[in-house]
């Protein structure tokens, strides 16, 4: 089938722009304006039509074998620049040095500039705690069972009459560290590094780094923390998140749950970062107990707030893919340099 | 702990699947870890937590717990559900018992029995003890371990025939031992509880029988013993001797009392059936008897907690279910009575828990809150270290988070008394906490320099030190180090270039280098300064010291700093005013010097300052060397000076003429010539 001028000129010059080489070029030329070229064979064929369709058509091939060539000459010079003139953009640019955050960093920042918006205070702890603070104002006697959830660092003391410290096994004491300190209503969220005596493994830290969340008021509802905690995880994940809460204990919150999230991979159909259930388990959470208030001096029965705590490397994993929790300090920059 | 569900049945009849229940549990009550195929029946793994541990963690309770959340009433076993079978009853004789303290023991029940065989059990029982882990080990022990399972409660089985006139709960004497059941000797302490009789001691409380009243195959009278222990005791001599069982474990998160007699009565029930028999006589020290609690419920202040109403009558069939009864209703409120074997249940906010996890949550609205407009903030800690991040970012630093742990043999870097060690490490690895922060990042120089030929990174972390006053001190650090490609002093100078620009972009504009010897032995001897603002050591830049090095395997120079993030950030004014771009144009001229070697460039640079230009604006070091020719000791410096009025354009005359004068005041200060 002959082309058209039409086709040839819709088709031609994308052509040459796109050969890389003067062969490549050449090839081109040759398919449309060689011996047995497609616009040759136009203008062969022009003979053979009416005299009408002779004076239409053959100006316009004529002007198209021109602007053929001349669009392959200038291609040509492309590739025949000479040494004065010969600019590679191929060439690798500069290499600028640019720093990385670490992945926990950016996930933390994330989760305060959510909780920020959402009119959540971003508040700081120390690292080394009381036993008051970590363990006894949250509900947590000495000697209750419940104790053995944390597994505790303990500091050294010089005189044996000094009180004992540790490292907080939560950021859970800086509640207390703030309502000793502040008047409610407020709505806070404390980032932190925190600390357990446990082996590690790809899913176990002795060392990693919670978020804690207080909101407290006259009127702060658990059907308040469902709504920012799905306001959260939608928003962290990018994507709508449902939540379930399911019963749980944590001594200083009254009732307890466990919050799961579906999942932000599979969209609940079940995949291998949820083992096949569609939900995630990301955090706990509940109704502060009166003890806790008791033991900060406000009146449980006038104050009431829900608090919840969630993993910020675990949310770091599933945000990012990350399969094993010690990358976040296992200093590689090969790993860091990735975000 | 895992249940049959073909066992659970006989307490409760289950119409959901395994499957279903499985997820009606973890909605409403505990987290069912996993379901498992065991021959023909069906095991589930249900995880408990501290709290329900008690009263849950055994088939009854838990059958008590899937008729709550499914509504399907409990059948079962008549003898679970009487209250004070025996200590109603008049016994005509009666044995020896003594609790000495009732603190130590809250309540001690036994029941003698007799004409008692002792076999091996039948299939059923030992199947059932091996779906548990529990081994067979004859008839009577068989049973109590049996009826551990099914109600919670721990009991022991002695040979009556053994027993010296009666049994005594006491603290044990100093240096008495015992052997236990599987032959371990064991050396007591007065912080031990033990059962004894008036001449053995027969346990140790709550956690182990001992050999001197074992059961064996002659045994024809039994004691069993079904006690409360305090959980302290138990927990305590556990740990001490080093054993743990399943009854000290149960005995650790702390039993209802009421339980001993009822979980006596299902044994005697169980031993009469399998073993022969008869009861004998029972003995009770239970001096104060645990009663329920009376608990009001008021919907208001449910919904009020809450979020969403409950009406009065859901709430009741919801205590109904739960085995609890209503022993009043006024106006709406009604006072529930929670039976002793929910301890845990305490007061107003444990009976909303209650009713919320029954109801289910998944039911729960999801509702925004109505709340105060409140000002959010961050911490200016935290908002400041974001700002630092996001600079040490732009000056291509990667950024590290590591261990706050040093290893023991790190004590050489400063007095051992400043630091501060753990109790409990988890190794020599990890031993102090750091007084540093930079030494956190030797670990990932050592880890890295074999990928990269020059590294910048940084971290911000706490470091903490021992006072003899204050304590512990934590202190939150900025750290950064540099390991350059050149040789020399290129890391060091490269990393202050970077300082200067963070102080620069944090408006702290008279920082001094100041020579310092601090960290002897991490930074190198003489390459390191003390920064000073205003005064006051905000860190410290230096050479890293090339046998410190070493112990990482690192041969380039690297530099390191620390600054401290709080000094930091009290000096920083990131407040910014305008100043008018100058009218007129500058003059520069260079100047180079030949000089000593050990000239600072700070002590130049002071006396060109000096010098009385009032022209000058800048001095600029751009160029140093030392060469052969120079002479030895000798180096070339040059600099450009920056010459500009506000008034006027200068004319060279002037400039030169500020040039005779400061290169005069240099001249006079150091051996110089101008090249």
């Amino acid at each position: 089938m002959i082309m058209t001028i039409n086709e040839i000129e819709h088709s031609v010059f994308a052509e040459i722009h796109n050969t890389h080489t003067a062969k490549e070029l050449e090839e081109v030329r040759a398919r449309y304006l060689g011996r047995k070229g497609t616009l040759t064979s136009v203008l062969r064929g022009l003979a053979e039509l009416s005299l009408e369709d002779r004076r239409e058509i053959g100006p316009r091939a004529q002007a198209l074998r021109d602007r053929i060539e001349e669009a392959c000459e200038d291609r040509l010079q492309d590739f025949e620049a000479t040494s004065e003139t010969f600019f590679d953009v191929s060439f690798p640019g500069k290499k600028i040095t640019v720093g990385h955050h670490n992945p926990l960093s950016l996930l933390i920042q994330d989760t305060e500039d959510i909780f920020l918006s959402l009119g959540f205070s971003v508040v700081d702890g120390p690292e080394v705690e009381t036993e008051f603070n970590n363990f006894d104002a949250l509900n947590i006697p000495a000697n209750h069972p419940a104790r053995e959830m944390w597994d505790t660092f303990w500091l050294k003391r010089a005189h044996n009459t000094e009180p004992r410290k540790l490292l907080r096994t939560h950021t859970s004491p800086v509640q207390i560290r703030y309502m000793q300190t502040h008047e409610p209503p407020f709505r806070i969220i404390v980032p932190g590094t925190t600390y357990r005596y446990e082996a590690t493994d790809a899913r176990h830290e002795m060392q990693f780094s919670q978020i804690e969340g207080l909101a407290v008021g006259e009127t702060v509802t658990l059907a308040n923390f469902k709504s920012i905690i799905t306001a959260f995880f939608s928003r962290l994940f990018a994507q709508k998140v449902e939540i379930r809460l399911r019963p749980s204990y944590f001594p200083f919150v009254e009732p307890g749950v466990e919050v799961d999230a579906t999942c932000p991979r599979c969209h609940k159909r079940g995949c291998e970062l949820c083992t096949f259930t569609g939900w995630l388990e990301l955090g706990g959470a509940g109704m502060v107990h009166p003890h806790v208030f008791d033991a900060v001096g406000y009146n449980p029965n006038t104050i009431q707030g829900f608090a919840f705590g969630v993993g910020a490397e675990r949310l770091a994993m599933i945000k990012y893919g990350i399969p094993d929790i010690r990358l976040f300090r296992s200093s590689d920059l090969r790993f860091i340099q990735q975000f | 702990m895992k249940f049959s569900i073909e066992w659970l049945k006989d307490y409760v009849a289950i119409n959901d699947t395994p499957e279903a229940l499985a997820e009606r549990i973890t909605l409403h009550s505990f987290e069912v870890e996993g379901l498992e195929k065991h021959d023909h029946d069906i095991l589930m793994d249900v995880s408990f937590l501290p709290n329900r541990f008690p009263d849950a963690a055994n088939y009854y309770g838990f059958a008590r717990e899937v008729s709550a959340v499914t509504g399907v009433p409990l059948i079962g076993p008549h003898s679970l559900s009487q209250q004070n079978p025996f200590s109603k009853k008049k016994w005509k004789q009666t044995w020896p018992l003594e609790v000495q303290n009732a603190d130590d023991c809250p309540r001690y029940s036994g029941l003698l029995m007799k004409g008692v065989r002792v076999e091996g059990s039948p299939t059923w029982l030992r199947e059932r003890l091996e779906i548990n882990g529990l081994r067979s080990i004859n008839t009577v022990v068989d049973i109590t371990n049996y009826v551990m399972l099914e109600l919670g409660q721990p009991l022991h089985a002695f040979d009556a025939a053994k027993v010296d006139n009666g049994i005594v709960v006491r603290r044990a004497r100093g240096r008495e031992h015992m052997t236990t059941l599987d032959g371990k000797d064991v050396d007591l302490s007065p912080e031990d509880l033990v059962i004894a009789d008036q001449s053995n001691v027969l346990a140790l409380a709550g956690i182990k029988g001992g050999k001197a009243a074992e059961i064996i195959s002659s045994t024809t009278s039994i004691l069993l013993e079904a006690a409360n222990f305090n959980a302290d005791f138990v927990l305590r001599t556990a740990r001490r001797v080093g054993i743990t069982t399943d009854a000290s474990y149960r005995f650790k998160y702390g039993l209802d009392p009421n339980l001993t007699e009822v979980a006596l009565a299902r044994a005697a029930e169980l031993v009469k059936k399998i073993c022969g028999g008869s009861i004998e006589t029972f003995a009770d020290a239970y001096p104060h008897k645990v009663l329920p609690r009376v608990i009001a419920f008021d919907p208001r202040r449910y919904e009020a907690l809450i979020g969403e109403p409950v009406s009065l009558s859901s709430a009741r069939s919801l205590f109904k279910r739960l085995g609890w009864g209503v022993v009043k209703a006024v106006k709406g409120l009604v006072w529930v009575e929670v039976p002793t074997f929910r301890r845990d249940v305490e007061r107003f906010e444990d009976v909303v828990e209650e009713v919320a996890r029954l109801r289910g949550y998944e039911e729960l609205g999801s509702i925004p809150p109505v709340t105060v407009l409140l000002h959010a903030a961050q911490d200016e800690s935290i908002a400041f270290s974001r700002s630092v991040k996001k600079r040490m970012l732009t000056f291509g630093f990667d950024e590290l988070y590591s261990y706050s742990f040093i290893p023991e043999s790190w004590n050489v870097v400063c007095d051992e008394k400043t630091l501060v060690q753990l109790e409990n490490p988890v190794s020599t690895e990890y031993f102090y906490l750091r007084p540093l922060l930079l030494l956190s990042l030797f670990r990932a120089l050592e880890s890295n320099a074999k990928f990269f030929s020059s590294l910048r990174f940084y971290e911000i972390g706490k470091a903490f030190t021992h006072d003899e006053e204050a304590g512990i001190v934590e202190r939150a650090k900025l750290a950064g180090m540099v390991m350059s490609e050149e040789k020399g002093g290129a890391s060091f100078y490269e990393l202050k270039g970077v300082l200067d620009a963070l102080f620069q972009g944090y408006g702290i504009a008279d920082v001094e280098y100041c020579p310092s010897d601090a960290w002897k032995g991490v930074f190198a001897q003489g390459q390191v300064a003390e920064l000073m603002v205003d005064g006051t050591s905000i860190g410290f830049l230096g050479m890293i010291d090339s046998k410190w090095l070493s112990r990482f395997g690192v041969a380039r120079p690297v530099a390191a700093f620390e600054l401290d993030l709080e000094l930091l950030c009290s000096a920083a004014n990131e407040e910014r005013e305008f100043v008018p771009l100058p009218k007129y144009p500058a003059v520069i001229r260079d100047v180079s010097f030949l000089i000593d070697t050990t000239v600072r460039i700070d002590d130049m640079r002071r006396v060109i300052n000096d010098a009385g230009s009032k022209m000058l604006q800048d001095v600029d070091l751009f160029d140093m060397f030392e060469d052969e020719k120079l002479g030895t000791g000798k180096k070339s410096i040059s600099f450009h000076l920056t010459f500009r009025s506000d008034g006027r354009t200068l004319t060279s005359e002037e400039v030169g003429h500020d040039m005779e004068t400061i290169i005069a005041a240099l001249q006079k200060q150091f051996a110089i010539e101008v090249r």
